[in-house]
């Protein structure tokens, strides 16, 4: 395990969110899915990867972002992606990840949409 | 007052001889021999007295001494074996009262092993034989509780005359227990130490002095401790040759006193019977509290076998990346079509894969792919797919149906045999169809290809959707670019145009810039350079690569030439 980097969980209420600040290479694409099995094994069902500080994703991650994605759609959570960049959001735009998931550029809308489901 | 008298006699006959009688007569020297008998016998009982003094001073000393010794007890027992008195505190520690102990054998407080062995050194004592005895003794108090003593005993002397024993007992059951769990810690800690495959060593900094070295360095070099320790040199002569420089170059720091010659290193041995053995070392520093290095204390595993895993497992690996390569398809060179590709694998297997096929006489169907994940979970779906290809590519008859057979082998193989795992790729699924001079294709999710016409200018093979194995239903749709003449195709997987912090639209373009430039040269030397501008950006971990390079001429213009 990487001990340079320690994602940052928070909670806010019912929304557990993660911090991943860093870009993700082969290098540590394995501590990136250890991150998200941990944010999926959370007990609340609204889940935010934060992606604010990240300027690139390997096509492993985008792999592990989809199987987190549909896997927590199959255990009746929502994981959504905000604080997006340009360079992210090109990648996210080439595999058309909006097509199945909620992507944000901003965290706050992600809280938002959150807070809009439970009205 | 012997003294006094002594003096106050003196005075008086000096008076006598000088004042009164003025000579020294007859009954002068009557007078003072009467007073010498008189003063001899005082002279003894003087003496006597002193010495009496003295003895008693002694006496009430030792008897002070006795009870300066902490939380001792006292006891006497007299010359028949029976308890003449005890000290407070001893009979608070045995549990009797004075009545019920005193005048009793002192054997009952004694158990019956013990009894022959305690009767003989008391006698002993009594007959003056031994002058004292000082024993570790177990006894039992009135509720039945196994206490442990120290006894000191020596002989009652009165009227110079051995009349019993005279002693201090000390409890010390709970320094015994303490003693005895310490005991059991020490000897965990010898066993674990004794048997243990790890070396354990410790060096004294200052004397230059090896001063702990446990018994696994035998298992390791097949010297023994004894061995090592008239030879302190031992360890590092073993040494393998093209390791030595890491081990004193380390050492070497340690005495310097940098931080870094504290990391962990790995290194050769050369065992006594000449196998090599690897060896993880790690040292921690003994600072004195002036911060001075004073001490090393150091650990090495042997890492032997996991050397071995290791390189088997490289082995594995370096077959698994031949079989993968050898599964791609070859270069096709005609007048009218040709196609090359690059393959760059990354440390680990991975996920990039790279096929096509003559489908008929006027079209090829080429697929680029990506699995997204890396590993051998990657590589196997890889290869899973390469299996199926050719008989998809050949039996379908335009990129919808084959990207949606492979959308279904994904979902179905997969998913249904691990259903708590998603496996998906992007990939760019192309038909050249010289025939009508177009090509068709469909980008899932891949990277975007480029396409240079005659002219220069750059068409985009864009992403039009999700990855393949993603969803059940995958909805796509065949795009088509119509050639006019010649053109240049370039496709990739990502680990081309990896370059973290920079758009991915500015790779593109310099990928594009690339091939303009390098417009009029051969397809080996457009991907040599490509790569080239790969490894500007390399990773620390670089990913893999693949990278197809396609000239197509239409069949007319290949006439007309």
């Amino acid at each position: 395990m990487n001990m340079e980097f320690d994602p940052v969980n928070s909670v806010n209420e019912n929304i557990q969110l993660l911090n991943w600040g860093k870009d993700v290479t082969l290098k540590n694409v394995d501590e990136f899915r250890m991150a998200i099995w941990k944010l999926l094994e959370s007990d609340q069902s609204e889940l935010i990867l934060e992606l604010t500080d990240v300027a690139y994703l390997n096509s492993a991650a985008l792999g592990v972002i989809a199987d987190a994605v549909l896997s927590a759609g199959r255990s009746d959570k929502e994981l959504v992606l905000a604080g997006i960049q340009s360079t992210v959001g090109e990648i996210f735009q080439i595999v058309h990840f909006s097509t199945f998931m909620k992507i944000f550029i901003e965290v706050n809308d992600a809280y938002t949409y959150f807070d809009s489901l439970r009205e | 007052m012997f003294i006094f008298i002594l003096l106050v006699l003196v005075v008086l006959n000096l008076y006598n001889l000088v004042f009164i009688d003025k000579r020294f007569g007859f009954e002068f020297i009557v007078d003072l021999l009467t007073q010498c008998v008189i003063l001899t016998p005082l002279f003894f009982m003087y003496r006597q007295q002193i010495a009496n003094t003295k003895k008693l001073f002694d006496s009430e000393q030792r008897y002070k001494s006795l009870f300066l010794y902490e939380n001792a007890g006292i006891y006497v027992v007299n010359g028949n074996g029976l308890l003449d008195s005890i000290s407070p505190n001893l009979l608070d520690s045995l549990g009797y009262s004075e009545s019920e102990i005193n005048n009793q054998p002192f054997s009952i407080l004694f158990a019956p092993e013990d009894l022959a062995m305690i009767q003989r050194t008391f006698l002993e004592i009594i007959k003056g034989t031994t002058i004292s005895s000082s024993r570790k003794m177990k006894i039992k108090n009135k509720s039945g509780q196994n206490l442990v003593f120290d006894f000191s005993s020596v002989a009652l002397m009165v009227d110079g005359e051995i009349q019993g024993v005279i002693g201090f007992a000390k409890d010390i059951t709970e320094l015994e227990k303490a003693q005895e769990k310490l005991s059991v810690v020490q000897n965990q800690m010898n066993n674990i130490f004794q048997s243990i495959d790890i070396v354990l060593w410790s060096l004294d900094v200052i004397q230059q002095k090896r001063i702990i070295l446990s018994d696994a360095c035998e298992k390791i070099l097949g010297y023994t401790v004894e061995e090592h320790y008239s030879n302190p040199n031992l360890w590092t002569d073993r040494v393998h040759e093209e390791d030595k420089e890491i081990v004193t170059g380390r050492m070497n720091r340690v005495y310097k006193e940098e931080s870094s010659s504290y990391e962990n290193i790995e290194y050769r041995l050369v065992h006594l019977n000449g196998e090599i053995r690897w060896v993880e070392s790690r040292l921690f520093p003994v600072i004195n509290s002036n911060n001075r290095l004073v001490g090393i204390n150091g650990l090495m595993i042997d890492i032997t076998d996991k050397k071995r895993i290791e390189e088997n497992h490289r082995i594995d690996l370096d077959l698994a990346r031949q079989v993968q390569k050898s599964v791609l398809s070859k270069p096709i060179y005609t007048p009218v079509f040709s196609i090359d590709a690059r393959y760059v694998p990354s440390q680990e297997l991975g996920g990039d894969m790279y096929a096509w096929y003559h489908i008929d006489e006027h079209r090829y169907g080429i697929l680029i792919m990506d699995v997204m994940g890396h590993g051998v979970s990657s590589s196997l779906i890889c290869m899973s797919i390469r299996a199926l290809l050719r008989g998809i590519i050949q039996s379908c008859s335009n990129p919808e149906d084959v990207v949606k057979e492979l959308n279904d082998h994904m979902n179905k193989l997969f998913s249904e045999a691990m259903p708590a795992t998603n496996f998906f790729f992007t990939a760019i699924y192309l038909i050249v169809d010289h025939e009508n001079n177009c090509i068709e294709y469909i980008n899932a999710g891949h990277p975007s290809g480029l396409l240079m016409d005659d002219s220069g200018e750059i068409h985009i093979l864009e992403s039009t959707g999700i990855p393949i194995g993603l969803m059940l239903d995958l909805n796509v749709t065949t795009k088509i670019i119509q050639l006019k003449g010649s053109a240049r195709l370039i496709l990739y997987t990502d680990g081309l145009i990896e370059n973290p912090g920079t758009l991915m639209l500015e790779q593109v373009n310099s990928v594009k810039n690339i091939m303009v430039e390098t417009k009029l040269e051969s397809m080996t030397v457009v991907m040599d350079t490509l790569l080239a501008f790969s490894n500007i950006n390399k990773q620390e971990v670089p990913d893999d690569i693949c990278l197809i390079c396609m000239d197509i001429c239409s069949e007319k213009a290949s006439e007309r030439r």
